[in-house]
């Protein structure tokens, strides 16, 4: 009773299209803020580089849930068939639901909050349930997201039985909304799926996730809710007017934008080609080019059309986020196209800002560098940094390195010889890899990152440890460094420094799970069993997600002897991280304590499979080699530790002897 | 930078002009509207958040950025200040016949215009501090919002209403503290801090509720008065008033504060009972309790650290 009361004076409210879009859109940001301000690893904003926080904050973000929002108004209209305006100012204020969730999360974690990822892909529908697990803690269903989810459905019920006073709709409404909000998580992976599924296995899903045409993974994402927003805002408006949007989406009428656009996008990919191959893999490519002629149609029909019915407005938004998601170049150009369309006379003019906009999808920034191409170098130079960042992304680090090596040889960049400096240090070469990094002149956050994990790496702590002090000089996410540091002194049991680092980092809101973990790690490392178990049981007070504590407590159960408890903790530790290399590694170690060669070897055969550069891993599996007989085989196992590290000792002692 | 601030300062100048010419009376009414005594209450906990940081990190204050900062926080203010306006026309009608936007000459358009204008300078000032106090500030910005316009209101729901502007009295502390720490501020934070800012405020701002009791009334605002009726309301608000002064010092676990909050707490519940009500005195006394914590703050810093309990 007090439920439909509300509604119905919600539903009497008057307020412009306007504020409720902007109230959406404030509440949307606020759950963002929240969400990425108390999350252990993100910031405020969800990254330091701030032209990928501004996508995340005010493209991606907001079109996942205007996605949501015009796909539940949409459902809500189909089953109760009630005005789209009053079932929109409800879902409005219904809306603010979505802040629960970061709130809850706080509390649930002591303060530190949860990260919210996307489900890993469509098979993730044998899992489907997971939001409604209310006795286990899981790392893809936070108790502030089921609350929420509960939240949502209930709401739904309670709608379309208000609405329809039918038992059995009302049933049906939360199901269809789940599947909805499901379908949401599980979008951006599976797209970038699908070529897997077509068979293509040469690109992961994460190189065509984050890579392609655009620089900023966020604005991939956005693309894809881009289209899912206006699909769903054609299908409402479909209902209330079908003749306007038979107007619309008139090719004839629209023939001239979508043949322009559709030449620029051609005549980009005609020069890129030949350099940037793996365009034409990428389904986010497809989907831009598809994005890219709806925008066009849009501009081309927009000043003729009664926009004033909610769904053309929120088409309207979608389609300026979408161009937001595309790059400033592309959504000037749009805007000029539209301007000349509108003001101009004769307005065919409008066909070159519009092929322009098409060729800016593929070349973005250097658009008018490239468009004449004079030059043939800057379109070299553009597939190769476009190649390089693929290979970069699909882990082939050898290849991304020639390519970036070309492009820079083309012209110097300060972003192509960061990651010059980046391909040699995942490939192993650290010497090299410091080298390049030190000759940039103005360290951006990565910079730092990579040659501090250089130097780290190389056993250099002392420089290591400097440059993450010059980081934190110049304010790149101080906390972070002063992790950095903290570890780093942990490692070489530099007490004092360590214990310096952590008062600091937790000054600054390192979430306290993480510290104890670093300190856990420091004792462990000086043999002091008790105090690291006690710190590591803190560590899971706060955070019993947290893999590497869990490791920890596995390692230092092993260190006392007691492998079957060990192997709880390790297994604990997977099922939270299971492609983190590490635990594979120190499960294998534990296996072989007890004595279980075959399932010790299946596990340093995985971890190495998932990150093939650790020498302690083939140097265990040359031990699990050498104790069941197979000496020739372990001694191509420490080989193939010492081609990984050529200063790993173990491995060096291990040769000489079995050679004599 | 200097050139941004240039392009700031000539935006607001032509602002003002152009507005003060377009609607004489229009910034003579705004300067009339503007709440000093308000705008400063939120100026102190940024200030506090500054001061607070410094300390913490043993970093000197960035007079630079700390000025920006203030100017953004204050046309922060203003521009929810106008936007409350706006939306409290029908409210003011029976309890504020003498508000601007009641005159019939008065262009609301232009009244929106300048909300506008003082958006932009306020984000624009943020921003050139850096990214993060940019999100901060659009945080407060977007508090406010729901607090007094339309779809939401939250103004309407007693305690929400005491909730979000005590939050946002909250933010602007965190916001002063985000200029050493702009990555992590809402954890790092003191929460001890944050409980001593948001709970006396959430327990005492309900006194700015008694003068629009009428038009509160009969808008549908709830508020304590419109809840438990004006001269209950009064009783209650007074007793509130009075324990938020008496819950510092216990908050902060110093009780000799105590000497500062006993006397400054009855001489608050005094004048809340008072007839007639001036909201100015509650404010002077606010004011001389800041200016204790202040003395504090200098000389005994570590009692706004540490744990609660």
């Amino acid at each position: 009773m007090i439920l439909k009361t509300a509604i119905q004076k919600i539903e009497k409210e008057k307020f412009s299209f306007l504020l409720g879009y902007l109230t959406v859109f404030s509440i949307i940001l606020i759950r963002n803020i929240l969400e990425s301000s108390f999350e252990g690893k993100q910031l405020l904003g969800f990254s330091v580089i701030p032209s990928h926080s501004f996508f995340m904050t005010f493209v991606h973000f907001p079109l996942f849930y205007i996605s949501l929002f015009t796909w539940i108004i949409l459902i809500f209209k189909l089953l109760t068939g009630e005005n789209t305006i009053k079932i929109a100012k409800t879902m409005t204020v219904g809306m603010t639901v979505i802040i629960i969730a970061p709130l809850i999360d706080i509390i649930a974690s002591k303060g530190s909050g949860y990260k919210l990822t996307y489900l890993t892909g469509p098979e993730t529908i044998t899992e489907i349930h997971k939001f409604f697990y209310f006795t286990k803690d899981l790392l893809q269903a936070s108790w502030g997201q089921r609350l929420e989810i509960s939240l949502v459905l209930i709401g739904s019920f309670y709608y379309v039985f208000i609405k329809t006073k039918k038992y059995f709709i009302s049933i049906i409404a939360p199901i269809i909304v789940y599947m909805i909000i499901f379908i949401h998580s599980v979008l951006p992976n599976t797209i970038a799926k699908i070529p897997l599924y077509l068979g293509f296995k040469n690109l992961t899903p994460k190189a065509i996730l984050t890579g392609g045409i655009f620089s900023i993974d966020s604005q991939n994402y956005s693309v894809i809710f881009s289209l899912f927003t206006i699909l769903a805002c054609v299908l409402t408006i479909s209902i209330e007017k079908k003749d306007e949007i038979k107007k619309v989406f008139n090719l004839k009428s629209s023939s001239i934008a979508v043949i322009s656009v559709s030449l620029g996008i051609i005549y980009g990919l005609f020069l890129i080609f030949r350099y940037y191959p793996f365009i034409l893999i990428s389904p986010i490519f497809y989907l831009s080019v598809f994005l890219s002629i709806i925008i066009a149609i849009f501009i081309n029909k927009i000043s003729q059309l009664e926009i004033n019915t909610m769904g053309f407005q929120l088409l309207a938004i979608a389609i300026i986020l979408s161009g937001f998601s595309f790059g400033y170049i592309f959504l000037t150009l749009i805007l000029i196209s539209y301007i000349v369309k509108r003001f101009l006379k004769p307005d065919w003019i409008f066909v070159f800002p519009i092929f322009i906009a098409g060729f800016s999808l593929i070349f973005q920034e250097t658009t008018f560098k490239t468009i004449i191409p004079l030059k043939n170098k800057n379109v070299e130079l553009k597939g190769k940094k476009l190649t390089g960042w693929t290979f970069f992304l699909n882990g082939d680090y050898n290849k991304a390195l020639l390519n970036y090596l070309k492009a820079n040889s083309i012209s110097y960049n300060i972003e192509t010889q960061k990651r010059i400096g980046q391909c040699y240090l995942n490939t192993g070469n650290l010497e090299k890899s410091a080298q390049e990094l030190q000759k940039i002149k103005n360290p951006d956050y990565e910079t730092f990152l990579s040659l501090g994990r250089a130097y780290e790496q190389n056993g250099k702590n002392e420089k290591a440890i400097n440059i993450y002090k010059k980081a934190i000089e110049e304010v790149f996410s101080p906390e972070e460094f002063y992790v950095k540091i903290a570890q780093v002194a942990s490692k070489n049991v530099m007490e004092s420094e360590m214990n310096e680092a952590i008062n600091k980092a937790f000054l600054l809101g390192t979430p306290k799970h993480k510290l104890y973990q670093i300190k856990a790690d420091f004792y462990f490392r000086k043999g002091n069993l008790e105090d690291a178990m006690s710190m590591y049981n803190n560590s899971l007070a706060y955070n019993p997600r947290s893999s590497a504590s869990l490791t920890g407590k596995g390692m230092t159960y092993y260190r006392q002897g007691k492998n079957v408890e060990a192997e709880e903790q390790l297994l604990k530790a997977l099922e939270i991280e299971p492609n983190n290399d590490a635990i594979y590694n120190n499960m294998g170690v534990i296996y072989i304590a007890k004595n279980e060669y075959e399932k010790a070897e299946k596990t340093f055969l995985k971890s190495l499979k998932i990150n093939p550069n650790q020498e302690e891993a083939y140097y265990n599996l040359g031990l699990i080699y050498e104790i069941t007989g197979d000496k020739p085989q372990a001694l191509k196992m420490y080989q193939k530790a010492l081609n990984v590290n050529p200063d790993y000792l173990p491995a060096k002692l291990k040769i000489k002897l079995l050679k004599k | 930078m200097i050139l941004f601030l240039i392009i700031l300062v000539a935006f607001v100048c032509g602002g003002f002009l152009f507005m003060g010419i377009r609607e004489p009376g229009l910034i003579k009414n705004w300067l009339k509207s503007s709440r000093p005594l308000i705008t400063l209450h939120y100026i102190f906990p940024t200030v506090f958040g500054i001061v607070l940081g410094s300390y913490i990190f043993s970093e000197p204050i960035n007079f630079y950025n700390s000025i920006l900062l203030l100017f953004s926080i204050l046309f922060s203010f203003q521009t929810s200040v106008i936007i409350n306006d706006i939306n409290d026309i029908k409210t003011d009608y029976f309890s504020n016949k003498n508000s601007i936007l009641n005159s019939d000459s008065f262009p609301i358009k232009y009244y929106t215009l300048l909300s506008l204008f003082f958006f932009i300078i306020s984000i624009f000032l943020a921003l050139l501090i850096n990214y993060r106090l940019f999100l901060i500030v659009l945080f407060g910005h977007v508090l406010h919002f729901f607090y007094s316009s339309k779809p939401l209101r939250l103004k309407r729901f007693y305690p929400i209403s005491i909730f979000m502007l005590s939050l946002a009295a909250l933010l602007t502390a965190i916001s002063g503290y985000a200029l050493f720490d702009s990555y992590k501020p809402f954890i790092s934070f003191p929460l001890k801090c944050a409980l001593f800012i948001f709970i006396p405020l959430f327990l005492s701002l309900n006194f700015r509720d008694l003068a629009d009791y009428r038009g509160d009334g009969k808008t549908n605002i709830t508020t304590l008065f419109t809840i438990f009726g004006f001269e209950k309301g009064r009783h209650i608000n007074a007793y509130l008033v009075l324990l938020s002064y008496l819950l510092v010092p216990l908050i902060l676990k110093f009780y000799p504060l105590f000497i500062a909050t006993i006397p400054l707490g009855i001489l608050s519940f005094y004048f809340c009972l008072k007839k007639p009500f001036n909201e100015k005195m509650i404010f002077y006394i606010y004011f001389i309790m800041v200016a204790v914590l202040g003395v504090l703050l200098h000389t005994k810093t570590e009692i706004f650290l540490g744990p609660i309990f």
